[in-house]
């Protein structure tokens, strides 16, 4: 399958597969927010997600837009600021 | 005037499409009271048995309509012109972008010529870059129902004739032939259980 070169795009891709890791994983979110350890917790979904993402994207797409990180941002942490968690 | 029994809940109440929350319990109260048993209104306009079936309607749909999610499946069934944007994914590239999209083309004609299910509908989804939660904003379908759909955990679903609209405004969204997908996805719900009971029985206080 020939890879997504075009940066809307796979920004888009990447807030698409952190924003189903939330969806599919909700308690995972919460208490790695809680105690400040999210991505130790989620690490093995993250690592899942994060090799779909670059089996899809171009290498040189995902490290030039870094789409991946700004999705994990805006996503996975920005959207869950209603958890209490000391990192806010 | 058309058959009560052909029109829509929205005729039925007498309210617009875009009606709010508000000005659908105000519909409904003036409905029920307009068309209770002992109103001058319906004195002898309409037999019982006529009075009786349009309480069952107006039952019906206020029922549906005050709920948000079995106003989106219901909404999705009538067709023309939809409450809410579904097509989420062509705000904000055209067509010919999506054609030439080349992660894209040729997907769909995988989906179909594959069957549809609900993997399938997720990896299409995903090949679009489309957010779950986005689609139930749009929709305002409860994401829980439209990752119900994807995993195929039919039993989480409710009524037969709810997860159609439910479907049918998923497929929407994605960008599919609803005529196409819709169908061939139901046949899957179908064989997975047994028809659910699509609205409560309305009995008349004698």
């Amino acid at each position: 399958m020939t890879r997504i070169a075009d940066p809307a795009r796979a920004l888009r891709l990447a807030r698409a597969v952190v924003s189903d890791i939330v969806l599919y994983h909700p308690e995972l979110v919460r208490e790695g927010l809680a105690n400040d350890d999210l991505f130790e917790r989620m690490a093995s979904e993250l690592k899942e997600g994060r090799d779909y993402f670059d089996e899809r994207v171009e290498a040189d797409t995902a490290r030039t837009t870094n789409a991946w990180n700004r999705a994990l941002v805006d996503v996975l942490v920005a959207r869950n600021k209603h958890v209490r968690s000391r990192l806010w | 005037m058309r058959p009560f029994s052909d029109q829509t809940h929205y005729e039925i109440l007498e309210v617009a499409r875009d009606a709010n929350a508000e000005q659908i319990e105000r519909a409904y109260r003036i409905a029920r009271a307009t068309y209770s048993a002992d109103s001058l209104a319906t004195y002898s306009v309409y037999d019982d048995k006529e009075v009786s079936a349009l309480q069952e309607r107006i039952e019906l749909a206020y029922s549906v309509l005050r709920d948000v999610d079995q106003r989106a499946a219901y909404d999705a069934t009538l067709g023309g012109e939809p409450r809410v944007e579904l097509a989420l994914s062509f705000a904000d590239e055209s067509e010919d972008e999506l054609e030439a999209a080349p992660e894209i083309r040729g997907f769909e004609e995988s989906v179909y010529e594959g069957g549809v299910d609900g993997a399938r509908l997720r990896r299409w989804r995903m090949a679009r870059g489309i957010e779950l939660e986005r689609i139930a904003s749009a929709t305002k379908i409860g994401a829980s129902y439209l990752k119900s759909l994807e995993e195929e955990d039919f039993a989480a679903l409710p009524a037969t004739v709810y997860v159609r609209g439910f479907v049918t405004a998923y497929v929407r969204a994605v960008g599919l032939d609803a005529d196409r997908v819709v169908p061939i996805y139901m046949q899957r719900v179908l064989a997975a259980r047994p028809e659910k009971p699509a609205r409560p029985v309305v009995r008349r206080a004698r």
